[in-house]
């Protein structure tokens, strides 16, 4: 019975030494592994921070791209100009010429004094327009907003939109809706809206989304979606103005004071007539453009009284096979006339 | 030439959009007139005077001799009475315009020259320095006190002192608002019609406008008379059919109009309501008519042949039944300072008068008759004005050719009819008051103010009632008798309370839906839809088998629904050849993004959802890849193509055309277009040659596309001209890559190549059949929208 249980010591002693020894290589294989996950580690921090030099050095190559492909884009918008001159571009480019220093202006090529060309502006086509209109701004404001990022500049007020995101410019709102609508809204004012338009679009990241987005749907949304009562219109007012002050400020267009001739602007008696045209009070008497139905209703309304001169609208096409030609007309008679 | 006819401003005096003129000039005129004592000064060219003075002609001293065709009115039917008792119309013009027989010395008669006051622009001694130079001269008219205005080409300025105070656009300067509005808007106009349960009413008249053109308060008159669940328009303000929309009434319910006269206050919106949704008739004499057209004619440069395919004119005789809807109207000629009629209606037994613009007092009359203006029977049939009608609608105003309110309330009095049925209308804001002393009520605009009368032998028939629908529908319009009658006894009738759904989404759509009464709604997202009676629904699941797509509501407290099940549905199809096609083609365009298409475009996106339905119906798809032609120059225009998706070139607009391809055709092409396009005048053609001197002479059409950008959803593309005339294109058009390079990284590459488009060739339909597409027709050889 001793014997037995000696014997049963023995082997519990040689299994537990055996377990110890299976204990200590464990233990072995663990420092081992633990020294392998240690140097692994090392290893990838070593990796990472080769990684991250990599990818300083290719944020850097990314961005030279970026203001590489950028210039390049203001090259192709010159190209294409040099076919199709856009004036809205034109505009792009003053208001540019006029937040830039000249210097700038020359490093960019862009001096404001691309080709006039006659204005031609069909109407309806407005909205297609304006979104070329826009990409050409998008990529102008990409630019600027490289620029932006390499000079660490901080960015600009984003307050005042006013083409761009729906709410009127300040000076828009003046002329509310039920108030008597005396405030004119003088193309320096719209200018310089345009103005606000592009600093806050060079900043306003969310913006650029927006206008990308406008681009890919194509003609769907108006990138401009002022509360304008005829969509077009301040476009082509801004155009008339940039236009006209191109001719009429030529000399100080280097300067990058364009907008002499519209300082004194919101002085001006404009009145938009309720029901359509346009009063405008001169020293010779209120002058009237178009003529609306009901539109004595408006004047004698707003205390404008009947003003005296109208200037008529033009005529449209001439010459049209379905258009009269007043000699015929006056002798036809309805052909269902008599029975 | 001047800058008055080169022009290819966008502005006009007609606003095509709106279909109303911008040039009215009366209103202005008479004002300045005969209440400031002083003409109006219109500044233009001289070139304009003559059409701006044959539209206030119209208006003022009326047509000529030669255009009064008042004996040919009456017809075979005409008793002597009837006959002797017909107005010497041109005598009573002259007489209103101050002539006066045996007065000596002759008082001198008012002429349109005397009111006009012209200021023309002429050539300025200033050259241009820059714009401008290219057409060789400037246009400006000196008003005095140092104020120039300058014709700036595509608007004016006006210059005081050498400083442009003010640039007016062309496009301003022909606007017009619906409602009015200040330029810069900030409250979005949602158009969201309010439903109001305002149901038809068998007889009926409702007041849109009830002032005058002088009153700076009201509206202009005009009102509505309802005739067996249908409307007929009298004289309809601006914007009528938006003022009826707002108070729940479908345009589609407006089936005619009543033009009085040629007075500014009155035919306003004639030309407006004429062109807005389908073909409506109109109802007046042919010289009122004539006029109209020769007034509108003149004012939109469109030809009056063209005017007046747009309308379907019913010339009436005059003291002769005219029967419009089951209602007899009788016409008669009034007294005004141009040619006015009044009308009498009767339907089952009840009877309205509108006086229109009169001249009405006996003492009066009878001293005209004296001066030999006025026949005695004259005298009589215009005193025996029919007071004694259910309703009377009576004109008040000024004399010499208005009615004043006191004879209005003698006459009542003497005729022994109650004052009661009597409504004033034609009044000013501060003649109420005046009309109140005289016991007399005014006419109140607005639907709840809707006069209804009763007839005692008023009866309700379903059957009309279904007859009438099925007309309103334009799947079912062209049925024959036989065919109406099936369709009758293959519907039924259902009727829903408010909120209570009348079909569910993703049960089978197996019957077609007609809405008799009431309105129905359909909510996908966001975006309800409300549709009214006449509105169909579930045409597209009845064809396909598929499961309903969105709930259906009932809107209204009431409505009738008619149900057509699919087996009825798909054999009416299977008996109409022609209206299966449209269906299927119907069902294929709604798939595949024509709604994309049709919202993307400024000029579609207006359409009523029936004419989108009727112009869907029109589309076929074609699918094209980078570098397919979709026409090409030289070939025969026969089709408007409006894109879908993609992007597309006009290559001799976009690419530069190289000078070995420079065709020897050039006589002939310069020949062809210059008949179209010579509004664009010298002024083009110079610049054209001094810009390509090396290229084709004069290519004009090239130069109106040439700031055409990319073509893109929603365009749409036509040679309306070449379609008319069998002129071949001169522009080529193909699919092309997307031009920015960016849009090339953000769309997959397969996708670039497949393009879509549309093309429509039944335009013509259309081009009669709504404002956009007239605007359209008329304006532009090559339209891009």
């Amino acid at each position: 019975m001793g014997s037995g249980s000696s014997s049963s010591a023995a082997a519990a002693a040689t299994r537990a030494a055996e377990l110890e020894a299976r204990i200590v290589l464990h233990e072995a294989a663990q420092m081992k592994l633990q020294k392998d996950v240690t140097d692994k580690n090392e290893e990838n921090r070593l990796l990472d921070v080769q990684l991250e030099t990599v990818e300083n050095q290719v944020d850097t190559l990314r961005m030279e791209m970026q203001e590489l492909e950028a210039a390049n884009r203001v090259l192709k918008i010159k190209a294409h100009r040099m076919n199709d001159d856009d004036d809205f571009t034109k505009l792009s480019d003053l208001v540019e010429a006029r937040r830039q220093s000249p210097d700038d202006l020359s490093a960019n090529g862009l001096t404001g004094t691309a080709p006039e060309r006659r204005l031609t502006v069909l109407s309806v086509r407005s909205e297609s327009e304006m979104v070329i209109a826009a990409e050409q701004r998008d990529t102008l404001e990409e630019l600027g907003a490289t620029r932006e990022r390499r000079k660490r500049r901080s960015s600009g007020a984003l307050s005042s939109v006013g083409l761009i995101e729906g709410t009127p410019s300040e000076n828009a709102r003046m002329s509310s809706r039920d108030g008597i609508l005396r405030n004119a809204v003088s193309a320096s004012n719209l200018l310089s809206s345009a103005g606000t338009v592009r600093s806050a679009l060079s900043s306003s990241a969310d913006a650029r989304r927006r206008l990308s987005s406008h681009s890919i749907i194509g003609a769907r949304k108006r990138v401009t979606e002022y509360k304008c009562r005829t969509p077009g219109f301040l476009e082509k007012t801004l155009r008339a103005a940039a236009a006209h002050t191109m001719r009429t400020t030529k000399m100080n267009t280097v300067k990058g004071e364009m907008l002499t001739t519209f300082k004194n602007g919101q002085d001006l008696p404009f009145v938009f007539l309720p029901r359509g045209g346009v009063h405008v009070q001169t020293p010779a008497g209120a002058l009237q453009f178009g003529l609306p139905p009901e539109t004595i209703k408006d004047t004698l309304n707003l205390g404008l009284g009947v003003p005296q001169l109208f200037v008529v609208p033009r005529k449209c096409t001439r010459h049209h096979p379905t258009r009269s030609s007043l000699t015929r007309d006056s002798e036809h008679v309805p052909s269902t006339r008599l029975r | 030439m001047s800058a008055y006819a080169t022009s290819e401003s966008t502005g006009e005096r007609f606003n095509m959009h709106n279909g109303l003129s911008v040039c009215e000039l009366e209103f202005p005129a008479f004002f300045n007139f005969f209440v400031l004592k002083r003409p109006i000064a219109l500044v233009t060219y001289e070139e304009a005077r003559v059409e701006i003075e044959s539209i206030i002609t119209e208006a003022f001293v009326g047509p000529r001799p030669s255009n009064l065709y008042i004996n040919r009115e009456y017809s075979k039917f005409a008793t002597d009475e009837v006959r002797a008792a017909a107005p010497d119309m041109e005598r009573e013009l002259r007489y209103f315009r101050g002539e006066r027989l045996g007065v000596d010395p002759p008082p001198k008669m008012l002429e349109v020259a005397t009111f006009l006051d012209w200021r023309y622009f002429t050539e300025s001694p200033e050259r241009p320095d820059s714009a401008e130079a290219e057409t060789g001269a400037m246009y400006e008219v000196d008003l005095g006190e140092g104020v120039r205005v300058r014709d700036l080409q595509y608007g004016f300025s006006v210059n005081v002192n050498g400083e442009d105070i003010a640039l007016v656009s062309d496009e301003e300067h022909s606007s017009c608002f619906y409602p009015p509005t200040s330029p810069f808007n900030t409250d979005e106009f949602i158009s969201t019609p309010e439903i109001v349960n305002f149901e038809i009413p068998r007889f009926g008249v409702t007041v849109l406008g009830n002032a005058h053109g002088f009153d700076s308060k009201g509206s202009t008159t005009g009102f509505a008379v309802w005739v067996n669940g249908q409307g007929c328009l009298v004289d309809p303000p601006p914007y009528s059919s938006q003022i009826l929309l707002e108070s729940g009434i479908q345009a589609k319910s407006i089936t005619a109009t009543i033009l009085t006269h040629c007075h500014a206050d009155h035919d306003a919106g004639t030309f407006q309501k004429i062109i807005t949704e389908d073909k409506v008739t109109l109802m007046t004499t042919t010289t009122i008519f004539a006029s109209f057209l020769r007034k509108y004619g003149a004012v939109s440069g469109l030809a009056t042949e063209f005017l007046e395919r747009l309308v379907r004119f019913r010339p009436v005789f005059v003291q002769e039944p005219t029967y419009w809807n089951g209602a007899s109207f009788r016409f008669f000629y009034t007294l005004h300072a141009i040619p006015c009629v009044g009308f009498e209606v009767e339907f089952e037994g009840k009877r309205f008068v509108y006086s229109s613009d009169t001249f009405f007092e006996p003492d009066g009359l009878d001293k005209m008759c004296r001066d030999g203006v006025l026949s005695e029977a004259r005298r009589d049939s215009l005193k025996n004005f029919p007071w004694d009608c259910d309703l009377v609608f009576h004109e008040a105003g000024v004399p010499p050719i208005h009615t004043p309110i006191v004879s209005i309330a003698k006459a009542c009095a003497a005729s022994g009819s109650p004052k009661e049925n009597v409504r004033l209308i034609h009044i000013g804001t501060g003649q109420h008051a005046e009309a109140a002393d005289h016991g007399l009520k005014v006419a109140e605009p607005g639907v709840q103010n809707t006069v209804v009368l009763y007839s005692a032998l008023q009866h309700h028939d379903d059957n009309l009632e279904f007859l009438q629908l099925i007309s309103m529908v334009d799947i079912f319009r062209g049925f024959s008798v036989p065919q109406a009658l099936e369709l009758m006894l293959l519907s039924k009738k259902h009727v829903f309370k408010r909120n209570e759904v009348i079909a569910q989404k993703g049960e089978p759509g197996d019957t077609f839906l007609i809405i008799m009464h009431g309105a129905a709604s359909v909510t996908f997202g966001s975006f309800k839809k409300v549709f009214h009676s006449g509105d169909y629904l579930g045409e597209i699941s009845v064809i396909t088998g598929a499961t309903r797509s969105a709930t259906i509501l009932c809107e209204s407290v009431e409505c009738t629904i008619v149900e057509i099940d699919k087996y009825a549905f798909n054999y009416f199809l299977s008996q109409n050849r022609g209206l299966a096609m449209r269906m299927d083609n119907l069902v294929q365009t709604r798939s595949d993004g024509s709604w994309a298409a049709l919202s993307g475009n400024s000029m579609l996106r207006g359409l009523s959802a029936s004419q989108k339905t009727l112009l869907q119906a029109l589309l076929t798809r074609r699918a094209l890849v980078k570098g397919d032609i979709v026409f090409r120059k030289s070939e025969l225009p026969n089709q408007l193509v409006l894109i879908a998706e993609g992007q597309f070139i006009l290559e001799e607009v976009h690419k530069q055309q190289p000078a070995a391809e420079k065709s020897n055709e050039e006589d002939y092409w310069t020949n062809s277009m210059r008949r179209v396009t010579s509004r664009y005048g010298a002024a083009d053609i110079v610049k054209k040659k001094s810009s390509h001197k090396q290229q084709r002479p004069i290519d004009v059409n090239e130069s109106e596309l040439k700031d055409v950008e990319l073509l893109k959803t929603g365009a749409m593309f036509c040679d309306v001209i070449g379609m008319q005339n069998m002129l071949p294109l001169t522009v080529t058009m193909a699919s092309d890559f997307p031009f920015i390079i960016k849009r090339l990284k953000a769309v997959s590459a397969t996708r670039d190549l497949t393009t879509t488009v549309r093309t429509l060739s039944i335009l013509r339909r259309l081009a009669t059949l709504t404002t956009p597409l007239c605007s359209l027709w008329t304006k532009r050889t090559h339209c891009v929208f």
